[in-house]
């Protein structure tokens, strides 16, 4: 059964795997499907922005230099 | 023979502003030493411009003094909007961004989520950054 995660589960996931970055919930994938095309979607999905919030790849593969590409110099 | 010079220091209470001559003419030398009086960063003549507290470090009471906020571009006004606790950096084009779609080559939609925090963060706030979004779940 699906549930949103609590802010507790969140700092967890942030403690256990030793992250700094932001880590949300995302009720119901609402977000996480803007991407995806269909009705079925796996996971891990990864999808990259650029500057902008422009969408470069969208619920696809991505390299790291796909990110290095979009960084500045 | 060298004049001397005499630096005067006068208080103009109109503009919040203090204002230092030289030399007895002031035209050369004009000098503004701005007033910060409750030390928040910010002197009180842009205090008055942004509509926050002279003499009150955090005017909206959120625990971000006035002068991070506008350094953060976040509203020291509004105590919803203050920098992240994770310490993220903001977009000064946070309210720029115009949504065009989620396709490639499109300007994605804002979101707010509550994050690890417990605050709301809104993705346009990294209008400027890369990101690399990560879906993902746990059981």
């Amino acid at each position: 059964m699906e549930q949103t995660p609590s802010q507790s589960e969140l700092q967890t996931w942030q403690n256990n795997y030793g992250v700094t970055h932001p880590i949300v919930a995302d009720a119901n994938f609402s977000v996480t499907t803007r991407f995806v095309t269909g009705n079925s979607i796996g996971l891990p999905s990864t999808t990259l922005l650029g500057p902008g919030g422009v969408v470069k790849i969208a619920n696809g593969f991505v390299r790291d230099s796909d990110i290095e590409a979009l960084l500045p110099e | 023979m060298r004049r001397q010079c005499v630096w005067l220091i006068f208080s103009v209470a109109l503009f919040g502003s203090t204002y230092l001559s030289g030399c007895g003419t002031p035209a050369d030398v004009v000098i503004e030493l701005t007033q910060d009086q409750d030390g928040d960063g910010l002197d009180d003549a842009r205090e008055n411009e942004l509509g926050t507290k002279p003499d009150s470090k955090d005017t909206d009471g959120d625990g971000f003094f006035d002068g991070a906020e506008v350094e953060s571009f976040t509203d020291p006004t509004d105590s919803s909007d203050h920098p992240y606790e994770g310490g993220w950096p903001i977009g000064s084009c946070r309210n720029d961004l115009s949504a065009t779609g989620n396709q490639v080559g499109q300007v994605t939609d804002n979101f707010a989520l509550p994050n690890q925090h417990g605050e709301i963060l809104k993705l346009h706030d990294f209008c400027d950054k890369v990101v690399l979004l990560v879906g993902a779940a746990f059981w």
